[in-house]
């Protein structure tokens, strides 16, 4: 209740422009619970890939079923154990009920996940987490959790908010200062309706801007108890899309940033995130022959499936937003056949990306963009506008998109 | 001074276009009546003036609840909340059916 209370209150507080920002709001301690022990088991897995082969599959449904309803049960009513010892009792109870169901054989099978689940709880110290300071469900919490060098238990997000940012800061030639802040929220049920992926896992960005400073707001929703291998790989692509897509969206901006109405923006949603879909596969190809490679490889994959049904116009049930996104694709698609035209195919995506995230940038406000960006389409198709290509030409000669920017408003 | 509401099975325009007619209706003196009952007095300014609706962000996916933000002008600040709770949230329950209509999002673990 206490904690239902802060986040009223900051809520209140936060939405105004002018206003101080409150300090981060992050997951309940019961839900961090439930995600915490679902995220071990599913590295645990990825990690064992071929262990999990050799294991029935029987045993290995019977290990999950109790995981989850740990995870299910922790989640409805909390416990009085600390985060990491929740974690430690709740693996142990999961072998211990393992133990009677299995024949010997396959216990041995089983023990490479065992021993990894338990690797990857171990990470987890409550007590080293923060100052010594340790989560008891109170508001309190937020502050560990959101601290710097805290928060080991959500920290596949904290290490996706950081990769993004080290992302968004190479990939935008001339970035703006914007303070993002990443929230994390729970929920019951699948936050996301992306049509064939039931994610158990959404992100959403506001702005709440003030005269002299840009504030990003990104909450990472996160259905704990559902939390699975596709919502684990997911992680990475959707904490790039808030930051990268959405952190610095119109950031050129002079005045407070205005939040979304009825209009999405293809800019953020298509053309951006097609970029955000390709540097996921760009990492994933630069892993090739490491360790990691196989992980990163997943991950893009998941950023390709979801980026695909987002888009997709022949899907049923269609993404809410998927004609807005599948415009901004089109218009990604005709810069970088017109960029490539001229033969280098690396300068032309070097250039491509360049223009969509000063696209992104510019302080068209969402009807703006919407209208900039279908206008930029209708003159790329063929025959294509003379004026427009040329403007494109100067663009990739100058660097500077103001006029582009500007034949776009006003044409 | 901003108060929120979620809403589904309906889009932000239609809720946007209720919720100004509602304040409208408001800011004309229609539902003085039960404001008094409620020992609230009608703000002296408008709530219209200055008023900004907007969701409550933009991002991967919609979710099947939306929140509506509305951050009211500083002329009607501290009335805005007593007229939100008694006279706003009511009616948009009436225009959208009660269970569209929530404070909190009922999908949020809490």
């Amino acid at each position: 209740m206490i904690a239902f209370l802060q986040i009223i209150q900051n809520k209140t507080s936060n939405a105004g422009f002018g206003m101080a920002l409150p300090a981060p709001i992050h997951m309940l301690l019961k839900d961090r619970k439930a995600y915490a022990l679902r995220a071990a088991y599913f590295k645990a897995i990825r990690a064992n890939a071929n262990a999990v082969g050799k294991i029935p599959e029987e045993a290995l449904r019977y290990l999950e079923n109790r995981i989850n309803e740990i995870a299910q049960n922790i989640a409805q009513k909390d416990s009085s154990s600390q985060l990491d010892d929740f974690l430690a009792e709740a693996v142990e109870a999961a072998e211990k009920s393992l133990r009677p169901m299995i024949e010997l054989a396959t216990s041995a099978a089983i023990s490479p996940i065992m021993t990894a689940l338990r690797g990857q709880i171990s990470r987890i110290k409550c007590i080293a987490c923060y100052h010594g300071a340790v989560c008891h469900g109170l508001p309190a919490d937020d502050e560990i959790v959101a601290s710097t060098d805290g928060g080991e238990c959500i920290n596949e997000i904290k290490s996706a908010f950081r990769t993004a940012n080290e992302t968004a800061a190479r990939v935008y030639s001339n970035i703006p200062s914007v303070r993002i802040q990443i929230h994390t929220s729970g929920f019951r049920d699948r936050p996301a309706l992306i049509p064939g992926i039931p994610l158990a896992l959404n992100g959403q960005t506001r702005f709440a801007d003030t005269a002299n400073e840009k504030i990003s707001v990104i909450t990472i929703e996160i259905a704990s108890t559902l939390f699975d291998e596709m919502a684990l790989v997911s992680v990475p692509y959707v904490v790039l899309h808030e930051v990268f897509c959405h952190g610095y969206q119109m950031a050129n901006s002079s005045r407070p940033r205005r939040n979304a109405k009825s209009v999405a923006d293809p800019i953020s949603e298509g053309m951006m995130d097609v970029l955000a879909a390709r540097i996921m596969e760009q990492r994933a190809s630069e892993l090739a022959g490491t360790d990691d490679w196989q992980r990163s490889k997943e991950e893009a994959d998941a950023a390709s499936q979801i980026h695909l049904a987002r888009r997709s116009l022949t899907m049923q049930p269609r993404f809410p937003q998927a004609s807005t996104v599948a415009l901004g694709v089109h218009a990604w698609d005709l810069v970088l056949a017109v960029f490539s035209a001229e033969g280098d195919s690396l300068r032309a995506e070097q250039d491509a990306r360049r223009l969509a995230c000063d696209l992104n940038l510019h302080d068209w406000d969402f009807v703006m963009r919407f209208s900039a960006l279908s206008r930029f389409v209708g003159q790329l198709k063929k025959p294509r506008n003379a004026k427009l290509v040329t403007e494109l030409t100067r663009y990739r000669d100058t660097y500077n998109s103001s006029e582009l920017i500007n034949y776009l408003t006003i044409s | 001074m901003s108060e929120s509401i979620f809403v589904r099975e309906t889009d932000f325009a239609s809720a946007e276009k209720t919720i100004r007619t509602i304040l409208s209706d408001v800011d004309a003196g229609k539902y003085d009546q039960e404001l008094s009952q409620s020992g609230v007095t009608r703000p002296q300014g408008k709530l219209l003036d200055g008023l900004d609706l907007s969701m409550s962000g933009q991002g991967m996916s919609p979710n099947e609840w939306f929140e509506i933000i509305a951050i009211f002008g500083p002329v009607v600040a501290t009335a805005a909340k007593d007229v939100w709770s008694i006279i706003v949230v009511p009616k948009l329950k009436r225009a959208f059916r009660d269970d569209c209509v929530s404070p909190n999002n009922p999908k949020q673990n809490k």
